[in-house]
């Protein structure tokens, strides 16, 4: 089963990247270890892991200290481009690494499509395990 | 238990910050000579406003020579200790008279360019009221406006005149003038000397005192940060108190047990970021951040293991194994850093004894180990207390 | 930065996450705003050096009814400010920027002074 994930979350991953503007992708677990990835090889996805999940978790403590409502994503804005970082499910986060030019509709799209998918996963792995 | 009626003093003085006067043995002794000096500006007044309301509040008489405030501010400015009885606290008004005003204070200096109307006046009012603390606001005031020889004769004519009654008097000073020499002089009059120093670190002022005795055995304290808060008085403050150490160690669990209020950000079980947290115990206040344990957040340790005051090691004392890492985190947050290490679980089977501990971790003698059982608060108080005694330099 | 209604409420912070000052409401601990704002950006910053892709410019928390936005305000501190979701981002962004250079200029001048 963990193996059927594995190929899931690889092909999804996939497709993520197959958006133009998307460089690289990865789930990550919300304590900060590493499920799946598909970034360049100059990124070192372990340590983006542990980062984002770092990030995220904050993230959602401050939404909740400044009562701003339930957490949507986090952005960490560079001169390049941008990281995003978003919750999908419980258990994981999904991050995407995007181009300055990309098309973000388009982006948004598919990373909504991605997070669902990425809890349904999760979510049927609890089940059987 | 003393009668209501009684005024006999305490022994000694209480500064009313716990630490410190745990480290004179109750406070300063009666009848000695304080110097609180630096030589730049910086927040001094605040320790001899503090001594003046503390022996108000011990119910003694505290008498404030003041050079610069008119007496409505300065007693406007010792409200903000909290709430004492104004009829302890006794004003010489020396700015009254300059301002050509009534003075609204029973005792006041009529003629600011005599020293002699200026030393009767004080002696009067020790005389009169017999306070138990004298605090003279501030001497570098007559310094830049007399001879030198004829302020250090009046310094020690008020120490005689205090020392007559057994009070404490205490005397703020600012060096602009004076060349070491004439330090040593005046050092050589008091028996406690408490410097202060300020400084400005990325729009944040730190303020800290050190206390030093005459005499090669007298108390030394290292350079204590202190803040002052509303309606209380001074306390020691420490910015940063890091609690760190090893993965499910119990680190969030003590920052807990500290903190009236605290926060964890932290999923599936683990720290992901930090915790934090804000502690008041006896006198001292501190902030408290908790690191996460495994290795993929060490980066954290960039960010928030600076300033550190001082660090809570904290191990499962059922897991040596551990114990490599947890040194390997002291080296995270730097050399020289005062650090306690904290046995946690202690209650637990196959917990390790402190002593044990201490030697498998090879740590310098100085270096105490204490058993603590977090989930229950049991010995976690005791580590920040001696922690602070560490920093503080009074172990 | 004040003058600018969508920007509801900030605070300037120390890198190392303690508070410089700010105009935060009063149910909101500054000290924990302070010390997230410090993790967020810091963890930011080092994440933008992983990326290896250009150099790190803003963090942004996107929630339902608002955004907190921080970045860095020279070399020792950072800016954070919170605005809601009628806001017209691009305006609040430059005004950030420019409120974010008075405030590593202010910061310099005052420890050179």
């Amino acid at each position: 089963m963990l193996v059927d994930a594995s190929a899931r979350f690889q092909s999804l991953l996939a497709e993520l990247r197959r958006l133009p503007g998307i460089l690289g992708a990865e789930i990550a677990r919300r304590d900060g270890i590493l499920i799946a990835h598909s970034v360049p090889k100059t990124m070192d996805p372990k340590k983006i892991a542990a980062m984002s999940a770092a990030i995220v978790g904050t993230s959602e403590m401050a939404a909740t200290e400044m009562g701003l409502g339930s957490f949507n994503q986090s952005i960490v804005d560079t001169d390049v481009g941008m990281m995003m970082a978003t919750g999908a499910g419980e258990e994981a986060i999904l991050v995407t690494m995007i181009r300055n030019e990309a098309n973000m509709g388009l982006i948004h799209l598919g990373v909504d499509k991605a997070v669902q998918a990425i809890a349904g996963i999760l979510q049927a792995e609890e089940v059987v395990a | 238990m003393m009668p209501a009626a009684a005024r006999a003093p305490t022994e000694r003085a209480k500064t009313g910050i716990a630490i410190l006067d745990q480290r004179l043995q109750g406070g300063f002794p009666r009848g000695c000579t304080l110097l609180l000096f630096s030589d730049k500006p910086t927040e001094k007044r605040i320790f001899g406003e503090n001594f003046a309301v503390q022996g108000a509040r011990s119910g003694e008489r505290s008498l404030y020579v003041d050079f610069f405030r008119a007496p409505q501010l300065a007693r406007g400015e010792l409200k903000r200790f909290g709430p004492v009885d104004a009829s302890k606290l006794i004003i010489v008004d020396a700015t009254s008279s300059q301002l050509l005003l009534p003075s609204p204070e029973k005792y006041h200096i009529d003629d600011i360019s005599n020293l002699d109307t200026i030393r009767e006046a004080i002696i009067a009012a020790m005389r009169a009221e017999k306070p138990e603390r004298i605090v003279i606001d501030s001497m570098e005031f007559l310094m830049d406006r007399f001879p030198k020889e004829d302020v250090l004769r009046l310094w020690r004519e008020l120490i005689e005149a205090a020392h007559a009654t057994g009070a404490i008097i205490c005397f703020l000073f600012i060096n602009w003038t004076l060349a070491e020499q004439d330090l040593v002089q005046i050092r050589s009059m008091v028996e406690f000397v408490v410097e202060f120093q300020s400084s400005l670190r990325g729009g944040i002022v730190r303020n800290s005192m050190r206390l030093s005795q005459m005499g090669a055995d007298g108390v030394k304290t290292n350079w204590i940060p202190y803040a002052f808060k509303d309606l209380i008085g001074l306390t020691v403050y420490f910015p940063r108190i890091l609690v760190t150490g090893p993965f499910n160690a119990g680190k969030s669990t003590i920052v807990r047990a500290l903190s009236e209020k605290s926060v964890s950000i932290d999923r599936m079980g683990t720290t992901v970021a930090f915790d934090y947290g804000n502690v008041n115990v006896t006198g001292i206040e501190a902030e408290i951040f908790g690191t996460p344990g495994q290795e993929r957040f060490e980066f954290i340790f960039k960010i928030f293991a600076r300033e550190v005051s001082g660090v809570l090691l904290v191990i499962d004392a059922t897991r040596p194994e551990e114990l490599p890492r947890a040194k390997q985190m002291l080296d995270l947050v730097g050399p020289r850093i005062p650090y306690v290490v904290l046995a946690n679980k202690s209650d637990l089977p196959g917990a390790l004894a402190a002593m044990d501990i201490h030697r498998r971790m090879d740590l310098p003698e100085d270096v105490p180990v204490i058993a603590t059982v977090a989930t229950e608060d049991r010995g976690v108080r005791d580590a920040l207390l001696i922690l602070a005694e560490m920093i503080i330099g009074v172990r | 930065m004040s003058h600018l209604t969508d920007i509801k409420s900030a605070a300037v912070v120390r890198r190392d996450g303690l508070v410089v000052t700010h105009t935060l409401p009063d149910g909101v601990d500054p000290k924990i705003v302070a010390a997230m704002t410090a993790a967020i950006v810091g963890t930011s910053e080092m994440a933008t050096v992983q990326l290896a892709q250009g150099r790190f410019v803003r963090a942004i928390v996107e929630s339902e009814e608002g955004k907190l936005l921080s970045l860095g305000a020279g070399e020792e501190a950072l800016l954070v400010a919170l605005v809601y979701d009628d806001a017209n981002l691009g305006l609040v962004l430059m005004a950030l920027e420019r409120a974010a250079k008075k405030v590593e200029k202010i910061l310099q001048d005052v420890s050179s002074g």
